[in-house]
């Protein structure tokens, strides 16, 4: 057995009981609601998964999705809630985040669709989308400049070409309303949302998907197999009084990162056009 | 605390919590006044606020309407057409947006059925009916005409204008501007004071019955997701500020809204009120100093229906300052009511011990009106005046009792001087009133008449009178007493427990040169002359206390520093208790006494012709020369010293040149000795001399030799050359005698001897010429047989009272009836005696013979008394006066008739328990004299304090008294003393013609000697009295 082989021994000997320990969980979600809103949100889960999984979990907040993934790069975090893209994105570095579980839609799944959608009585096909205002949801949005892009891709357009223009309006309803409103020419949102709108002319031009829905992720260099596991039976497992409305009360869906491979292909394909939209 | 006082407690307690409880009342009031006045603001400013949104909204319904344009969309949408309702969206949406920004938040298009064709808030939710539950709605529809009131809605409640959408008459749907109670509730803030939070409280029960869904609890999530509870009960919500629909993350409530508003939905009044649909103003405290004005508003739908309330509530301004100011002002209105209590028992206790001192005061106290009518007595004045305190109330005053005013009678009731107080208003004084008693008495009082002002004017007088009948008698007593003090001669000094000086008489001031002004509250001290040791003050305070008395002489210094002796006597007076009250002092300056005493004591110790010291002094001098002698082992001579015929002299050429011939030889003699040697006269021309040093003889034979070469030497006298010699005689201490007399017999032996062998010559004593001690033993011997055999009697020497010529008494003198040698005198026996010590039984002997022979006469009525002799150790006996009081009453004899006779010098050392035995004899009446007086060293004054009441001049004075000066004025001397010291004097040896005149122009008082009677038996003695 060679010198360092010895020393691993010995420092496992000597730190078997902090090993031994189940790691303490500090969790931050993406920032989409503001920080008392999102807390009013998470804290019934996060209570039963310090509950059973017998360690405080800390609250962490930041106000932009960079942070949150830095953080999590860094090992503040070790337990996240995060949209599909900016899981591909953190994974496309660094590998050991692992999905937990997903959070179902309100149809029951835990995919989407993305929807390509316009104002008016006739159809307009894809390839007319030249010169063209987009409303988009938000920069790490899955049916944002992501899903656009992937679609646009498909005709050979981009948001940055041809023309075209884009704005990022924060939400699904305020693309849609701003292409009703006639902000815009054109908007990217869940294909669910736009189909919500079409009482008032809104159509749907194209559609990407289906992608992952929102997942909780752990950090396998602080958490092990074990706990890893245990995490995601306990997020399986919660369930929420049913007459609180929040979206945790759907429930959620064992997730993998299989799951993402369709997702990682479309990043891959736009990403560089993405990355200049940034 | 008496009942008065508990009342008086009671009522400023009783006050300052009513003060408490209206000046809580008042503070109370003034917020609920202020939230009365905020309420009235915030009900102003809401319907202000609704009046101006429903003008916005007519002007706005207006304007939308009259575009033929929207118009046309809208059918299109009642069409089908959903582009149509994405056009008007987009039309409406610039306006819409402006309205946002006018807080107005629904722009609501309908159908005339009621069916939600384009919401402006949430345009994806059309298709819904909403004529059923919304009333303003269907009344628009069912009137054609504009509605307007509050109404829940199916997620927002707030204040809907309802207009009809109308197309050339026929109605084509509704629109709809919702105002969210948010805005209202929010510019409620804005226009209420800082801190002020507006809450908007919906009926949670009409929530869920507006919000009519098929699914109840999605219906219930949605409802908690936007509103909370409020008021801490179930059956109001809130508006969820967290909400964005409602407010936004930056809305914080202040940190007492949760307080507050949980009080609130306690208070039972407001429960009450929203019970009733009412509202109203309320103060509500959280805490001691958090006090709020809760401001409780309804609203109420267009049918009347109150669905929701304005809830206001802001901290009351300034509430702790303003408190704290009402409870500083509550403080002091409580300390007004507490001082005026404490005033008001003061007051009370004040009347009440006025009252007690009036009823228990021994002076009399009544109260007249100004019509002098009586109006209040006390008990003294109606028992001084001897009527029941009834017959006196009512009755005028003057009228009834008062006799007289200032010496003048029946004054009338207008001049009464204390009725006249209650005109004059000043106070009326006089000891000089006489009041009539019921029974007639006339009373002298002291009276002050004292005017009661009230508001300026009087009231009424209060008199107080005193009977000063005894304090009358007891001035006069005192007047007699003072004069008393001040006349007595002997100083009177008189000092507290603590030896200061509370009073003087004038003798002392005459005595010390100190007034009363110098003395007064000072101590002795100031008398102190310096020349007493501390311990002799000591002493003094020693007796004082163990014996209550002291006495005896002190010096003293004057105030102009001069020191004198009196005497003084110190008594201390004790109180009831036995505590020290004071001390008395009586004192009589001697310096009188003492001046002539030194000279008595001069002229007794010294030759008044020579100045020589006389044989008194010479023995005094002997003893101090024994002594010096003794203990520098030294011998000393003694010369007695006799002039060889000297009598021729005297008897050739007259008693002055013998007088001029003995001064002469003085000085000789005085030019022969040292100057410490000691040269006395002891008689007529015998002198004694003292030799210190004898054995030194080449001083003292040459001395002696010069002694006789000197007065061998002739003498010019009265022309007359004079020759005369010196035979002395020369005893040597300590070979010829260790005491004075028997140093003096032997030289006086030997200096016969020197005369006998021709004079002119000197004599040493030597053993032959002392006498045979063998016949004194035997002496001694029958002497003892004597008593035993009773031959010692008693001889009687009268004593002739020179004022009546008679013979009053008479002196006992004990004589020994010897068997072989016949009747011998003390002189020759005594000395036995006194060596034998048989001297008490002598005395017992002739006491009882004394006693025996007087009890003897006074049966045969002789009228006359006996005295006898008794010697210091006698009287020293613890038993002498009872063995006289027995003997005198053995033989039952008046003592008055029995007298004693004690040698001044057996007194002088006697203690105070033996002057204290002779002072019980002096008492029970039996005479006491001072034998021999002149041959001791007694002091006059201290014998003035002693019992004697006469006092018998030595015979040696009265049988020189003719031929020396010296003796003549010493007898005259003590005669005058004696008299001043009230003693009588009795001169002892008078055995001639010229002595009894001498005496009688003396003043003497009685003489006893051989000129009229020897000492004789008592049978001779009763013929002398029957001569």
């Amino acid at each position: 057995m060679n010198h360092f082989s010895w020393r691993k021994i010995i420092l496992a000997i000597v730190f078997w009981p902090v090993v031994a320990m189940t790691a303490d969980l500090h969790f931050a979600p993406l920032p989409m609601l503001e920080e008392r809103a999102l807390r009013g949100q998470f804290s019934p889960l996060l209570e039963h998964i310090s509950y059973t999984q017998g360690t405080p979990v800390t609250w962490h907040y930041y106000p932009t999705y960079e942070e949150v993934i830095d953080a999590l790069v860094r090992g503040d975090v070790n337990l996240a809630y995060l949209g599909p893209l900016p899981y591909i994105e953190l994974t496309e570095q660094h590998d050991f985040f692992t999905p937990l579980a997903r959070v179902r839609e309100k149809d029951g799944t835990a995919a989407y669709e993305c929807a390509l959608t316009h104002f008016g009585a006739e159809e307009v096909p894809l390839q007319m989308l030249q010169h063209t205002r987009f409303a988009l949801t938000q920069p790490l949005s899955t049916c944002g400049s992501f899903a656009v892009s992937v679609m646009l891709s498909r005709v050979g357009l981009a948001l940055n070409t041809h023309g075209n223009r884009h704005d990022f309006t924060g939400g699904h309803d305020k693309a849609a309303l701003a292409v009703l409103a006639g902000d815009a020419d054109a908007a990217g949102l869940k294909a669910a949302i736009a189909k919500r709108y079409a009482s008032l002319g809104l159509r749907v031009i194209e559609t990407a998907g289906p992608y992952p829905g929102f997942a909780f992720i752990a950090d396998t260099r602080t958490l092990d197999a074990g706990e890893i596991q245990k995490l995601r039976e306990t997020l399986l497992e919660f369930t929420q009084d049913s007459n609180t409305e929040s979206w945790l009360s759907r429930g959620m869906i064992s997730a993998s990162d299989d799951e993402y491979e369709q997702l990682r292909a479309d990043w891959h394909q736009v990403k560089h056009i993405i990355s200049t939209l940034k | 605390m008496n009942l008065s006082s508990r009342s008086i407690t009671v009522f400023a307690l009783t006050a300052s919590l009513l003060l408490a409880g209206l000046f809580a009342r008042l503070l109370f009031l003034e917020f609920e006044r202020e939230s009365t006045l905020t309420q009235a603001r915030l009900a102003a400013s809401y319907h202000s606020l609704l009046a101006g949104y429903r003008e916005f909204a007519d002007v706005t319904s207006q304007w939308l309407l009259s575009d033929e344009q929207t118009l046309v969309l809208m059918q299109r949408i009642l069409d089908g057409d959903n582009v149509a309702r994405g056009l008007l969206y987009r039309t409406w949406t610039p306006f819409y947006r402006s309205l946002r920004l006018k807080h107005v938040r629904q722009l609501h298009f309908m159908d005339a059925a009621g069916i939600s064709q384009l919401r402006m808030h949430a345009p994806h939710r059309s298709g819904d009916n909403l004529r059923s539950s919304r009333p303003l709605i269907k009344s628009v529809i069912v009137t054609g005409k504009p509605a307007s009131g509050f109404e829940n809605g199916a997620i927002f409640s707030g204040f809907r204008f309802v207009y009809p959408i109308k197309d050339r008459g026929r109605l084509l749907g509704v629109l709809e501007i919702g105002l969210s109670f948010a805005a209202i509730r929010r510019q409620l803030e804005n226009d209420a004071e800082t801190g002020t939070v507006v809450r908007f409280l919906l009926s949670r029960a009409d929530l869920l019955r507006t919000t009519r869904s098929p699914d109840e609890s999605s219906v219930s999530a949605l409802l908690d997701s936007l509103y909370m509870p409020a008021l801490g009960n179930r059956y109001f919500v809130t508006e969820n500020l967290a909400n964005p629909l409602f407010g936004t993350p930056e809305h914080v409530l202040p940190g007492y809204a949760q307080a507050v508003e949980l009080r609130i939905g306690q208070n039972i009044e407001v429960q009450r009120q929203m019970r009733d649909d009412g509202g109203g103003a309320h103060l509500i405290c959280t805490d001691w100093l958090d006090c709020f004005q809760v401001g409780l508003l309804p609203v109420k739908t267009r049918a009347g229906e109150t669905v929701a309330y304005i809830l206001s509530y802001a901290p009351v301004p300034h509430f702790a300052e303003r408190a704290w100011r009402q409870f500083l002002l509550l403080v002091a209105g409580i300390a007004a009511i507490t001082l005026l209590a404490l005033l008001l028992v003061q007051v009370k206790r004040t009347r009440r011990h006025m009252q007690m001192i009036g009823e228990h005061v021994g002076k009399g106290i009544y109260v007249i009106n100004p019509s002098g009518v009586i109006t209040y007595i006390n008990p003294a004045a109606s028992r001084i005046l001897g009527y029941r305190p009834e017959e006196l109330l009512q009755q005028h005053a003057h009228e009834l009792f008062h006799a007289e005013s200032e010496n003048v009678q029946n004054l009338p009731s207008a001049d009464c001087p204390i009725r006249k107080v209650t005109e004059i208003g000043q106070v009326y004084r006089s000891n000089n009133e006489v009041f009539l008693s019921k029974e007639g008495t006339r009373i002298p009082v002291e009276v002050t008449a004292s005017p009661i002002i009230e508001y300026g004017e009087v009231s009424s007088v209060v008199t107080v009178f005193d009977d000063i009948r005894e304090r009358l008698a007891a001035e006069a007593r005192m007047s007699e007493s003072s004069a008393a003090f001040d006349q007595t001669a002997e100083g009177l000094m008189i000092t507290d427990e603590k030896h200061r000086i509370t009073q003087i008489n004038r003798a002392f001031t005459e005595v010390t040169g100190y007034t009363q002004y110098d003395v007064l509250g000072k101590t002795p001290a100031v008398l102190a002359s310096g020349k007493h040791p501390a311990s002799f003050y000591q002493k003094i305070y020693n007796d004082l206390e163990s014996n209550g008395v002291w006495q005896g002489e002190i010096f003293n210094k004057r105030k102009n520093g001069e020191i004198y002796p009196e005497w003084l006597s110190i008594s201390v007076v004790r109180n009831a208790r036995g505590n020290v009250a004071s001390y008395v002092a009586v004192f009589r300056d001697i310096s009188d006494i003492k001046e002539k005493e030194n000279r008595l004591a001069y002229l007794a110790q010294h030759d008044a012709l020579t100045g020589l010291p006389n044989r008194n002094l010479l023995k005094d001098r002997l003893l101090h020369a024994m002594e010096r002698c003794r203990r520098q082992g030294v011998q000393l001579g003694v010369l007695f010293m006799d002039l060889d015929r000297f009598k021729k002299v005297n008897d050739s050429l007259g008693h002055d040149i013998g007088d001029e011939m003995l001064c002469e030889a003085v000085k000789r003699f005085r030019n022969n000795l040292r100057v410490d040697d000691t040269l006395a006269r002891i008689g007529g021309d015998e002198f004694v001399v003292l030799l210190e040093d004898w054995d030194d003889i080449n001083y003292s034979h040459v001395v002696v030799d010069k002694l006789l070469q000197t007065i061998s030497n002739p003498f010019e006298l009265g022309g007359h050359e004079v020759f005369v010699g010196l035979s002395i005689g020369v005893s040597v201490y300590p070979d010829d005698g260790e005491d004075c007399e028997t140093l003096l017999r032997n030289s006086d032996t030997a200096m016969y001897h020197a005369k006998h062998a021709g004079g002119n010559t000197w004599r040493r004593h030597n053993a032959v010429m002392e006498a045979d001690p063998v016949e004194r033993i035997r002496l001694e011997t029958e002497l003892r047989h004597a008593l035993e055999n009773g031959e010692l009697c008693l001889y009687y020497q009268p004593k002739l009272n020179l004022h009546t010529q008679q013979f009053n008494s008479v002196e006992a003198l004990v004589r020994w009836n010897h068997p072989t040698r016949g009747m011998l005198t003390p002189g020759d026996f005594l000395m036995i005696a006194e060596n034998g010590r048989m001297m008490h039984e002598i005395g017992i002997q002739v006491l009882r013979m004394a006693v025996s022979q007087l009890a003897e006469w006074c049966d045969r009525n002789i009228d006359i008394g006996i005295c006898i002799n008794v010697d210091g150790d006698s009287i020293g006996r613890h038993d002498f006066v009872e063995r006289v009081t027995g003997a005198l009453n053995e033989f039952d004899v008046d003592p008055n008739r029995f007298g004693i006779e004690i040698t001044e010098n057996a007194i002088a050392d006697q203690t105070v328990r033996v002057v204290n035995e002779l002072s019980r004899l002096d008492e029970m009446g039996i005479t006491l004299s001072i034998d021999d007086f002149g041959t001791g060293h007694s002091s006059l004054t201290r014998l003035k304090n002693l019992p004697f009441r006469i006092l018998k001049v030595d015979a040696s004075f009265i049988r020189g008294m003719l031929e020396e000066h010296s003796d003549k004025v010493i007898v005259g001397a003590t005669i005058a003393l004696a008299h001043e010291l009230h003693l009588q004097v009795v001169a002892e040896g008078v055995e001639t013609d010229g002595q009894l005149a001498e005496l009688r122009s003396m003043g003497c008082d009685a003489i006893q000697g051989y000129l009229f009677a020897r000492p004789m038996p008592p049978e001779q003695v009763e013929q002398l009295l029957l001569d």
